[in-house]
């Protein structure tokens, strides 16, 4: 079976991907730098609407080659330390019914990196893994083609 | 006591199964009489046991070899292949009086003694019968070895083991093996009512009054075979190992009808005897070399309910990447993996839901080739039924398999437990003793077909709402006078919500005034919520009161109406887990599951966290701001949050509030600052009295540019030295 997977990226171009979006207004972690003095929490201002969130959104969208047999199972995980995916941190599980799914989720901050990985039941195997990088992906839409 | 004297001149007539040979009988005598004076000098230079161990005995083989067992898992291991005898050595027995181990010696024909070195020492004995025997033990309530054979010429014979000094040992018959003719292969000295015990071939269950020597059957225990090895634990259980396939059963005396249930898979042999000391436990307190499970015990998990178990001592086969023992379970939810940092839990992973009527996918990740072994309880009954093995024998190789279990279509929602076993033994039971491997349990979820489960932050991970609780006045901005960690799960089914997860757990509560916590679900009305599927734990124990607040309106889940009836103070410390030195075990942990009677449609489900709030414990005083105490009045919401319809809207505006209801702006100061602050980690907050702007310098650009620099503030390497209370994973 012909497996077409790709992340819909610039910087993943090479994968088969093309980018849709760009990162370059995404809040960013740069490394710290001086700060003024000032007097503590309660002289700060913050901007007018500001909420203090500290967690952003991240839309992806998953589309699945019609050739794939159906029930393919969709996971969003945290990444190990070797890039591959946490299952045990997972922020999405669901069986895959239709070639497209699309959803929203809720990265915190700090967290840099997630793994997009689909499964086949019969015989059980993973058949993709992607992974989103903060830093490289922004929080543009996340495409997975497969 | 004074044994047998080493240097004495053995008597000719003790020496009468000499006459069985054919060499003349004065010639064997002298020299016999030699041979045993050589040997018993050797007594007195070997060491007994240092103790009375746990661990048990047993000999095998034609020419013998001595293994140590572990009762509990089966576990053995040779202690001696070379006894300084070339056959067998049979009816051991450990003797609690002197520590040393003794079996009937078949090269020589008598009585001998074991040192802690493993030497076999005979011991002459005068009117010794003329024949071996394979059946003996030594009494705990008096120091004689008491051997025993079948047949009109034989019967049951006592020997006095600690005979006045200078004083020969002699046997002697209690009764002929016609009166009492029973056949069994072993027997063993229960410790504490003077009766020994044996388990025949049919499975009967004997008690021997060695005084008399009369036997009574006390029944059938339910299993057959030979049993060449029984043994007591100081518990007065029995147990018996089977020949033919090396299983250990344990058998309860008190039962008014005793049966044997299987306790432990152990070494097999056509030849066997056993022994051990009856006055050990079978673990002794400071063992850490055995695995237990952590479910509930209704499931067999402690010792006691012969719960799942395997033994360390290999350590070459394990789930994962680490397994730790203990001397008994610790069951949920009271299980060391949760309570300690260390969890052993870490080998099966469950990449999908279980879906009823669907597969679910796991990876099982194995130290080496091994058999796995599970068990789901599908029908939430509180055990593992016959049906309800997913893997039996199933062939694991060294590294990461995927699984595929079916869940079957009469599987109960809910959450429920599993059970995975790993070991060199291909089958093995739910419950039960393994020489080798580990048992990992788990609590999972089993849902509907076809759910997508959502979890924030991440399942395992969470997030952390922290509180000023000074309101509507500025307090010291260390954002610790309430911490609260969340998580949340909720399922939906084809684009509707139908059930929703919230835990926490209460991190700080640094200050003095009583603060409640409740959790609105903003745009769900309370009439939505099915209250006979309402589920509410604190710290793992079932509440009977729901903590649904209202019955319209915005549901509201009061989780706790003061902090303060949860948790106390560290010795020493004038809060809970705020100051340096008061690093407690969090002492309160939460967990609500909601059902939704019509389902909620994804679209207009609000955002996890929710809107998680505090309010004042009512008849507790406050500030000065306050006449009288505001009680549930008074709220403090997270920013970009709205007070719920209890909220008296005369504390707006008063004191440092500069809200702005018209605008939807509540708890701001002057500044715009808020009381509360929602962190998307389990957030290590300031320490007591550290503004939070001094704990984590970044917080400040952060906030002034909007969100949009240094959005990672809140994590410990952004945190300044000494000013954060440690608090992540």
């Amino acid at each position: 079976m012909r497996l077409l997977l790709t992340i819909m990226l610039v910087a993943l171009s090479g994968c088969g991907g093309t980018s849709t979006g760009t990162s370059d207004d995404s809040p960013t972690t740069a490394t710290p730098s001086p700060v003024p003095e000032h007097d503590g929490a309660a002289s700060i201002r913050p901007p007018a609407g500001f909420e203090f969130a500290t967690s952003q959104t991240l839309p992806i969208e998953i589309e699945v080659a019609a050739s794939e047999p159906s029930g393919l199972y969709l996971t969003v995980c945290r990444a190990t330390d070797h890039l591959t995916s946490d299952y045990r941190r997972c922020l999405m599980k669901t069986r895959m019914d239709d070639t497209q799914l699309t959803r929203s989720i809720e990265v915190p901050n700090d967290v840099d990196r997630l793994v997009v990985a689909l499964w086949r039941m019969q015989p059980t195997q993973r058949v993709a893994e992607h992974v989103w990088n903060r830093e490289r992906d922004g929080l543009v839409t996340f495409r997975v083609r497969h | 006591m004074q044994l047998y004297p080493t240097n004495r001149v053995q008597p000719l007539d003790s020496l009468a199964r000499a006459k069985k040979t054919k060499q003349p009988v004065r010639l064997m005598q002298i020299l016999l009489i030699s041979v045993f004076a050589a040997m018993a000098s050797r007594v007195g230079m070997a060491d007994p046991f240092s103790s009375c161990p746990s661990q048990a005995f047993l000999v095998q083989d034609t020419t013998a070899r001595l293994y140590g067992v572990n009762l509990a898992t089966g576990y053995y291991e040779l202690l001696s292949d070379d006894l300084g005898t070339s056959e067998r050595v049979n009816g051991l027995a450990f003797n609690f009086h002197d520590n040393y181990l003794y079996g009937w010696d078949y090269a020589n024909g008598t009585l001998a003694r074991i040192t802690s070195n493993y030497e076999v020492v005979p011991l002459p004995i005068l009117d010794l019968p003329d024949a071996n025997f394979y059946v003996g033990d030594i009494a705990v309530h008096q120091n004689s070895y008491f051997f025993y054979r079948p047949g009109h010429s034989f019967g049951l014979y006592k020997v006095e083991l600690d005979r006045p000094a200078g004083t020969p040992l002699r046997a002697e018959r209690i009764v002929d093996g016609s009166t009492l003719n029973i056949p069994v292969f072993d027997l063993a000295f229960h410790p504490t009512n003077s009766f020994a015990y044996a388990v025949s071939r049919s499975g009967a269950l004997y008690e021997i009054d060695t005084e008399t020597g009369g036997a009574t059957v006390r029944g059938n225990v339910g299993v057959t075979g030979t049993f060449g090895a029984a043994y007591f634990d100081v518990d007065g259980y029995l147990y018996i190992s089977r020949n033919s396939d090396g299983q250990i059963f344990r058998i309860d005396l008190t039962a008014s009808a005793p049966s044997a249930e299987f306790f432990a898979y152990g070494p097999a042999s056509n030849n066997n005897d056993g022994a051990r000391c009856a006055m050990a436990p079978i673990i002794p307190v400071d063992n850490s070399l055995i695995d237990f499970g952590d479910a509930p015990d209704s499931f067999g998990t402690t010792l006691s309910t012969n719960g799942a178990r395997h033994d360390l001592g290999n350590g070459q086969i394990y789930l994962g990447q680490t397994v730790d023992g203990e001397s008994d379970a610790w069951t949920h939810p009271l299980a060391d993996d949760t309570a300690d940092a260390s969890n052993d839990d870490d080998g099966v992973v469950m990449v999908s839901n279980f879906d009823v009527g669907r597969p679910a996918i796991l990876i099982a990740e194995s130290s080496a080739p091994a058999f796995l072994n599970a068990w789901i309880d599908w029908n939430q009954s509180g055990q593992f039924d016959p049906e309800e093995k997913v893997f039996s024998q199933l062939y694991v190789d060294t590294g990461e398999n995927n699984l595929l279990v079916d869940v079957p279509i009469w599987a109960k929602e809910g959450s429920t437990w599993a059970r995975f076993r790993i070991s060199s033994t291909p089958e093995v039971g739910p419950i039960g003793g393994v020489g080798d491997g580990e048992v990992e349990d788990y609590q999972i979820t089993v849902s509907s077909q076809g759910t997508t489960v959502t979890s924030y932050p991440a399942a395992g991970e969470w997030i952390t709402t922290a509180f000023e609780d000074n309101w509507p006045l500025i307090g010291d901005f260390d954002m610790n006078d309430l911490v609260v960690h969340l998580r949340t799960e909720h399922i939906a089914l084809d684009g509707t919500v139908v059930g929703l997860q919230i835990e926490g757990e209460v991190a700080a509560v640094g200050g003095d005034y009583h603060n409640g916590f409740a959790i609105r679900l903003e745009g769900i009305d309370a009439a939505s919520i099915a209250p006979t599927a309402l589920q509410f734990w604190i710290n793992d124990i079932a509440q009977t009161t729901s903590p649904l607040e209202n019955s319209s309106g915005d549901a509201v889940f009061v989780v706790m109406q003061d902090a303060w009836d949860y948790v106390t103070r560290g010795e020493g410390c004038r809060f809970y887990r705020t100051e340096a030195g008061c690093e407690s075990d969090v002492q309160m942990s939460f967990k609500l599951r909601i059902a939704f009677l019509d389902g909620v449609p994804e679209s207009s489900f609000p955002a996890p966290p929710f809107d998680p709030f505090l309010f004042a414990t009512p008849g507790h005083d406050r500030s000065y701001v306050f006449t009288q105490p505001p009680g549930r009045g008074l709220e403090i919401h997270l920013p970009g949050k709205l007070p719920t319809d209890r909220f008296d809207a005369t504390y707006l505006n008063l004191a440092d509030d500069h809200s702005d209801p018209a605008n939807n702006v509540f708890f701001r100061t002057d500044t715009g600052m808020p009381w509360a602050l929602q962190i998307g980690a389990r957030w290590s907050y300031p320490l007591e009295f550290i503004d939070v702007d001094d704990a984590y310098p970044l917080f400040e650009p952060f906030v002034s540019s909007g969100g949009q620099t240094f959005i990672d503030w809140y994590i410990d390497e952004n945190a300044a030295d000494r000013s954060i209370f440690p608090n992540s994973e």
